[in-house]
């Protein structure tokens, strides 16, 4: 059974194993699930962590720790520190993500924040999740007798809320490795500091003799609806290189619309990249 | 709660309030003042600790995390070799991290080197963001860096 740790103040359980985080899990669904932790203390006021009644840490669960690559994918368990992924090399891990990792905190919090924490956090889009979601990466969900495959870009409701259902946990991330031609990410202030006009920026392409074959781009201002127009990817891929400028012009004006919820800072800072990536398409 | 771990390669055991942080425990519990509190967010490096071999900030780990963790600070990195080695490389490069930032510069440093043998500008920059203290110049630490590669890998060469 799980090893459980009674305190006065909070019961901590140390599941071993998969299975029983789950048995844990069901038993007590309320239980505040602890991965890296990074985003929960960064919140705290006072100068200890605020812990719930029950805290499920998944330290020892060793299954969430794995790392496999195959041709196609790269499976990232959900407790895998982010260091660990950068320490892969962009040689195993898609630029793009590669260098959204880089830029989640100091190496000193990367090497705690983890993969599923950074997918678990509610009302935020973290980092990794606009990397993640142009990737095509799903998030593996389990709970007791079963698990589903969800599109990273689907773990968030509208609202922000994470798309759980009773007593499921992410276990893992799969990341397909696709010949991109083209990957760029760029970030600007923090996802913790809205004052600070947060901005994730990635753009994906896939060129061949001139010619654009892929196409995605997409931005992020940290809240749940991200930044993306697949009409107007669609409309250039087929396109030749490079993309005449005045197309660009029109294409990155439908970007950034009310909707959207951008400070002037934001869109301007967003159209800037989108227009300088599409322009440097080879 | 009592936690066991591994600290500075000696088993410990102590009592926590598992809230309590890493960086308070280690300072007022085991008397080890080296990994020191400063932003209290993770990002300005003075409470930086090897966490499972990971460069981890103390303030940013409740107590109950340390449960079966191997834990190296700055104290134990001294009574290494190759604490000497990047001691000796800053020396050489005319620089010397003050109080306040030295178990994150010297156990960034000792992280990049035990991790790969890559000592490219971007690693270099990676591990020194990590710090923010600039109680000495980014140009003489980088040079820090590479002597103190150089006398780790002479020093192995040596077979020390």
């Amino acid at each position: 059974m799980a090893d459980e740790r009674a305190s006065p103040e909070s019961k901590i359980y140390f599941p071993q194993s998969l299975a029983e985080l789950l048995q844990v899990h069901r038993r007590d669904p309320d239980a505040l699930i602890w991965a890296g932790g990074t985003f929960i203390l960064s919140q705290r006021t006072g100068r200890f962590a605020e812990l719930p009644a029950t805290v499920v840490s998944l330290q020892d669960v060793e299954e969430l720790e794995r790392i496999s690559r195959t041709e196609r994918y790269l499976e990232l368990g959900a407790m895998v520190p982010l260091r660990q992924i950068i320490r892969l090399g962009p040689q195993n891990v898609p630029r793009a993500l590669y260098d959204a990792l880089r830029h989640i905190g100091p190496p000193a919090v990367a090497g705690l924040a983890t993969l599923g924490g950074n997918l678990a956090v509610a009302g935020r889009i973290m980092t990794a999740i606009p990397v993640l979601t142009l990737l095509d990466a799903r998030a593996e969900l389990r709970r007791q007798g079963g698990a589903r495959w969800l599109p990273v870009g689907r773990v968030h409701r509208a609202d922000g809320s994470v798309d759980l259902q009773p007593y499921e946990i992410i276990t893992r991330i799969r990341v397909p490795l696709y010949p991109w031609t083209a990957q760029v990410f760029r970030r600007f202030g923090s996802e913790l500091s809205p004052d600070s006009d947060p901005l994730t920026f990635c753009g994906l392409a896939r060129t061949s003799n001139r010619i654009l074959e892929e196409l995605r781009i997409v931005g992020s201002a940290g809240h749940p609806r991200l930044l993306r127009n697949k009409s107007m990817e669609a409309e250039l891929v087929g396109r030749r290189l490079p993309l005449p400028d005045r197309e660009v012009r029109q294409a990155i004006e439908t970007y950034g619309e009310p909707g959207h919820e951008l400070s002037s800072i934001q869109r301007d800072r967003f159209r800037r990249l989108a227009r300088w990536f599409l322009l440097s398409l080879r | 709660m009592r936690i066991y771990f591994r600290l500075n390669d000696e088993p410990t055991e102590i009592d926590v309030d598992p809230a309590d942080l890493l960086v308070d425990v280690l300072r007022l519990k085991l008397g080890l003042r080296g990994a020191r509190p400063g932003c209290l967010q993770g990002q300005c490096g003075s409470c930086t600790v090897l966490f499972n071999g990971m460069l981890a900030a103390t303030c940013m780990i409740p107590a109950f995390r340390a449960y079966g963790a191997e834990i190296l600070t700055i104290e134990g990195l001294m009574q290494r070799r190759e604490y000497q080695d990047i001691d000796r490389g800053f020396e050489r490069a005319g620089t010397r991290p003050c109080r306040f930032c030295a178990a994150g510069k010297y156990l960034s440093v000792h992280a990049l080197l035990s991790s790969s043998s890559d000592l490219s500008d971007e690693s270099i920059h990676d591990t020194l963001a990590g710090v923010w203290c600039r109680c000495t110049t980014h140009e003489r630490l980088v040079r820090g860096i590479r002597y103190a590669a150089d006398y780790r890998q002479r020093r192995r060469q040596r077979g020390g």
